[in-house]
């Protein structure tokens, strides 16, 4: 009884710190999915959907999978259409997806499992950006966000 | 009498018990933060190390291989990759800069790596501390660590070392010049000599050098997971370290859940035995109090009796509780220690702290020490 009582309450104190990342936004949330971020392919490269460019700014929740991890405890993760681990026939070249989101979280969260959907919710911002820690450009970035795990 | 005096008065009764009491809770106490403190410094650090590595290419092996022997200049033995397809790599526009490796060599201080100048072109990380960087094929760069002062000469030792003198009987007669030094990273590169891939193949008689792996940085997100897509596609090993210590993290997270489950066991198996020695100990300071002809508790039993059950809860409380604060204290100290010790038998910078994740936990204590205190209280008689 004491001995569960202490884990309990140490596991709780624990977990403190995640379920501020990994948790429900409800707020004013507009649904987006991976097909609705560009409208086509321009000269000057992909041209950004209405609807994308309407949210600028809003908060959005996308269905996703976490792609392969860039950096170990990082504060954002890479979300894509699908889960690109297993698979050996979906990714051919032309499907390639150029559609990779960053979501940047507040404190690092731990790597989801790459096979199962995730949900995350953050402000949507779109256009090249160089991130000064990575050094890489980036489109599509959700920030603040907020990721929820699928329940076990 | 003040009820916090008349706590501490239990407590003064009998120094020898309460000393005991603060000692193993603090020790335990102490023991527990370290370790947790200590595995994630651990983590953290080798998870930092890898912060300049964004895409390791290497021939088709062991990817583990080839994230020791670049990330953490262990030695681990690496194909070379095939010159054909390194040109068409190099060639790809998704790549901002690329850096070749060549291992095997060494100098008195560590490890001899072969590069080119893409690799100090890689952000915070290619800066360097003093001189600059190698123009010339006898020209070297030095790791923040490396004894060599810029300006003097070396020359590298072979990694085989047959006969008793090693370092005259394998030396290469090729001499560098130091004209740099990186800047401090705390990774196993502050130990490391860079001079350039050319040089390290004229040192072994070759014409072409032997690339063993490639350090890109892609320019864009989206090309990072192409580049890596289409360099496995073609036959090679590209991973981000990040993969790889992510899968390690999840491996090793059994054995870490065991240790640390083990702490907390530890911890509530000493609360149990100090709250078992603290009712005796309780017990016989209120047979005292109740042989004492004239004591502050008397008259109105209901009264006293709650009285007595609140300076008791005092004295078991706050025993412990400064155990727990003293523990926290001295884990503050030992983990930083504990972590420089490690750092130098891992030979990278392992920076070990107490941190919020700590004091949560020491908050909980402090809540199941509240109310495991309620327990003594019960057990001791009434008057």
């Amino acid at each position: 009884m004491l001995l569960r009582f202490v884990l309990v309450t140490l596991m709780a104190l624990s977990c403190l710190s995640a379920s501020t990342v990994i948790a429900a936004d409800d707020k004013d949330v507009r649904e987006i999915r991976f097909d609705q971020f560009y409208a086509g392919v321009g000269p000057q490269g992909p041209d950004y959907s209405a609807l994308a460019k309407s949210l600028v700014g809003k908060r959005v929740r996308i269905a996703a999978y976490a792609a392969a991890p860039f950096r170990a405890d990082a504060e954002f993760m890479m979300l894509t259409r699908s889960s690109m681990h297993v698979c050996p026939y979906c990714n051919s070249d032309n499907n390639w997806p150029i559609d990779i989101i960053v979501a940047y979280t507040k404190g690092v969260i731990p790597a989801p499992n790459p096979t199962s959907q995730i949900s995350v919710t953050g402000t949507l911002e779109l256009g090249a950006k160089l991130d000064t820690v990575t050094g890489m450009v980036s489109q599509i970035r959700l920030v603040n966000s907020v990721v929820e795990l699928p329940r076990r | 009498m003040n009820i916090f005096q008349s706590g501490w008065r239990i407590i003064r009764r009998q120094p020898n018990s309460s000393i005991a009491v603060v000692l193993i809770l603090g020790i335990t106490t102490a023991l527990g933060y370290t370790i947790t403190a200590v595995e994630r410094g651990v983590r953290q650090s080798a998870a930092r190390a890898a912060d300049g590595f964004d895409l390791l290419v290497g021939a088709p092996g062991s990817s583990t291989s080839l994230l020791l022997a670049t990330v953490y200049l262990r030695v681990a033995t690496l194909d070379t990759l095939p010159e054909t397809s390194l040109t068409a790599i190099l060639t790809d526009n998704g790549i901002r800069t690329a850096a070749p490796l060549s291992f095997g060599d060494a100098t008195d201080s560590g490890p001899l790596v072969g590069t080119t100048g893409g690799f100090f072109d890689r952000g915070k990380i290619g800066v360097l501390s003093e001189g600059r960087t190698f123009n010339q094929p006898n020209e070297a760069v030095v790791g923040y660590r490396s004894p060599a002062a810029v300006g003097s000469k070396f020359r590298p030792i072979h990694t085989d070392a047959d006969g008793g003198e090693p370092q005259n009987a394998t030396g290469h007669a090729f001499e560098f010049t130091v004209v740099g030094r990186a800047q401090n990273t705390g990774t196993a590169w502050d130990y490391a000599t860079l001079v350039p891939i050319e040089a390290m193949a004229k040192m072994h008689y070759q014409a072409v050098p032997a690339v063993q792996a490639l350090v890109i940085s892609p320019r864009s997100v989206a090309d990072a997971y192409r580049l890596r897509h289409v360099l496995r596609k073609g036959g090679l090993l590209a991973v981000f370290p990040a993969e790889l210590l992510v899968e390690f993290d999840a491996l090793t997270e059994g054995p870490r859940t065991v240790i640390k489950a083990a702490a907390v066991l530890l911890q509530t198996l000493v609360l149990c035995g100090i709250l078992v020695a603290l009712g005796l100990m309780l017990r016989r300071d209120r047979e005292q109090l109740h042989s004492l002809p004239n004591s502050d508790a008397e008259i109105d039993t209901q009264a006293a009796h709650r009285y007595g059950f609140r300076r008791t809860w005092i004295a078991a409380f706050s025993l412990p509780s400064v155990g727990v604060a003293i523990g926290l204290a001295v884990s503050g100290l030992s983990a930083p220690l504990l972590g420089k010790m490690v750092s130098n038998w891992a030979g990278m910078d392992i920076s070990c702290s107490v941190s919020v994740a700590e004091l949560q936990v020491a908050v909980g204590q402090l809540i199941v020490l509240a109310v495991a205190a309620l327990l003594p209280s019960l057990a001791t008689p009434k008057l």
